[in-house]
């Protein structure tokens, strides 16, 4: 379910950034906002949703879509496409990405990762054929998530209050941000800046390849949840505490069993 | 005689290996990274098992974990700050109903891992008598493994299971989230969230929750 959330999408066109842009704004505004309310947001109990109603509002129009449109999509293409052929198109979407990662490899100040990156990149893209296959995993060099929202984190910058947008789903500013910023480092975007059908290809098949990984874990969980919406927030805020931190475990800030909700600590 | 001499190695043999099956017994539930592995594969067999009905192997499934889950505790954490707000007769009632929702959880999210294979990585002792065991699980087919943290807690000599977080979401602290929540945008009406507990575990009963077929 986390690939969903992992904000890959890339290759958008020139009018879609003009609309990003206003996006962008106001959701610079709102950082501004609630900054004071998003000052030490790492605690993963915090609900920082100042928007809420707004959010929920968006949030039943993306569901609205996905069930109508998206998920129908995902669910033909997985019923269509053979499991081998489906796996070698998100090898080859991932190694894509590879230039995106590397750059938030470096800008984190991870040598060791980046080198992981730029390793699997030429292997995958010389042995496993344009990155269909992935050799690199097989060798013990396994793939790893970067992007830029997990990058401002890395150095320390709060997520914000939680947003929803229209389509693309949860992207608080922080986040937001390096959504945008992944645009325009991702060399695909200048690649396929004057082949409009092209870039839209590639991003749809980016989407309904993320989506069709998911399509049970999230009906599972549309099904066993009591409030949704409050779940995907949670989810999300948790995913992303957990990407920026590398997938550690986090020993420092886990939850007090003892703690009922009424707690004198300071 | 030579009957008489030969039953005492016998029973010398049956001593030493009810000795030694009891002492494995209480090692398995002393030693945190066995407790999961062992609750794991438990878990998974009961949950593939085709040679029980949907209703057994809930049952089964539903047994294992209120014996391996410290559900009072994790009912009380998960009701948060609500919980002093709840009357002793909506306390109750919610225990019992988050019992069986929270089991229902485990059996879908541990659903999709059935044919998994789990490897304890590694078991960091923390306070209170808890340790986080961390665990990866891989698929068949799947080449990135999923990591998965088990919260214990050992009480009284026995090992219980707070929390189970993949890939950094904890269970215990989505539902919070959850719970709070709805009772938040309910006007503070705690049975509203009973409402939806029951109607969340209602297809547990008929098994639905547990069965393989999708």
């Amino acid at each position: 379910m986390n690939d969903l959330l992992r904000n890959k999408w890339r290759a958008v066109t020139p009018a879609i950034m003009g609309l990003l842009a206003s996006v962008f704004t106001t959701c610079v505004s709102g950082m501004v906002l609630a900054k004071e309310a998003a000052a030490g947001d790492t605690d993963n109990t915090e609900v920082n949703d100042p928007f809420e109603p707004m959010n929920r509002a968006i949030f039943s129009f993306n569901l609205g879509f996905d069930k109508v449109i998206l998920r129908p999509m995902a669910v033909g293409y997985r019923a269509v496409v053979p499991a081998p052929a489906r796996e070698s198109a998100t090898n080859f979407l991932d190694n894509l990405e590879s230039p995106v990662i590397f750059l938030n490899d470096i800008l984190q100040g991870k040598p060791s990762r980046a080198g992981a990156t730029v390793a699997r990149f030429g292997i995958n893209t010389i042995i496993g054929f344009f990155g269909f296959f992935d050799p690199a995993g097989d060798m013990g060099i396994e793939r790893h998530d970067e992007d830029f929202g997990q990058t401002l984190g890395a150095w320390g910058t709060g997520s914000g209050p939680y947003l929803m947008l229209p389509f693309l789903g949860p992207l608080p500013p922080r986040d937001t941000v390096g959504f945008v910023a992944d645009i325009f480092t991702d060399p695909m975007t200048y690649i396929l800046w004057n082949h409009r059908t092209a870039n839209l290809a590639l991003y749809g098949a980016d989407v309904v390849d993320q989506r069709h990984q998911v399509i049970d874990e999230f009906d599972e969980l549309e099904k066993s949840s009591i409030d949704y919406y409050a779940a995907i927030r949670s989810l999300y805020t948790q995913r992303r505490n957990d990407l920026i931190r590398d997938g550690e475990s986090d020993l420092e800030n886990m939850p007090d069993f003892d703690d009922d909700g009424v707690t004198t600590a300071p | 005689m030579f009957q008489r001499i030969s039953l005492f190695p016998a029973t010398l043999i049956l001593l030493v290996a009810i000795t030694m099956a009891w002492q494995t017994r209480a090692m398995v539930s002393s030693d945190p990274s066995e407790f999961v592995t062992d609750l794991t594969v438990q878990a998974f067999a009961t949950l593939r098992d085709t040679s029980l009905g949907d209703s057994e192997r809930f049952a089964k499934f539903r047994l294992l974990l209120s014996q391996s889950v410290d559900l009072p505790r994790v009912g009380r954490f998960v009701m948060g700050a609500n919980w002093r707000r709840a009357t002793p007769a909506q306390q109750a009632e919610y225990q019992s109903l988050f019992k069986d929702y929270i089991i229902a959880a485990y059996a879908g999210r541990l659903r999709d891992y059935t044919d998994a294979a789990i490897t304890v990585k590694t078991t960091t002792p923390m306070d209170k008598g808890e340790y986080l065991v961390s665990s990866l699980i891989k698929r068949p087919g799947n080449p990135e493994p999923i990591h998965v943290d088990w919260r214990l807690r050992e009480v009284e000599g026995k090992l219980l299971v707070l929390d189970m977080t993949i890939e950094g979401i904890s269970m215990a602290l989505t539902q919070r989230s959850e719970f709070a929540s709805i009772i938040q945008q309910n006007g503070g009406d705690i049975n509203v969230l009973l409402t939806r507990l029951r109607e969340a575990a209602a297809p547990l009963d008929a098994g639905e929750q547990v069965s393989i077929t999708r």
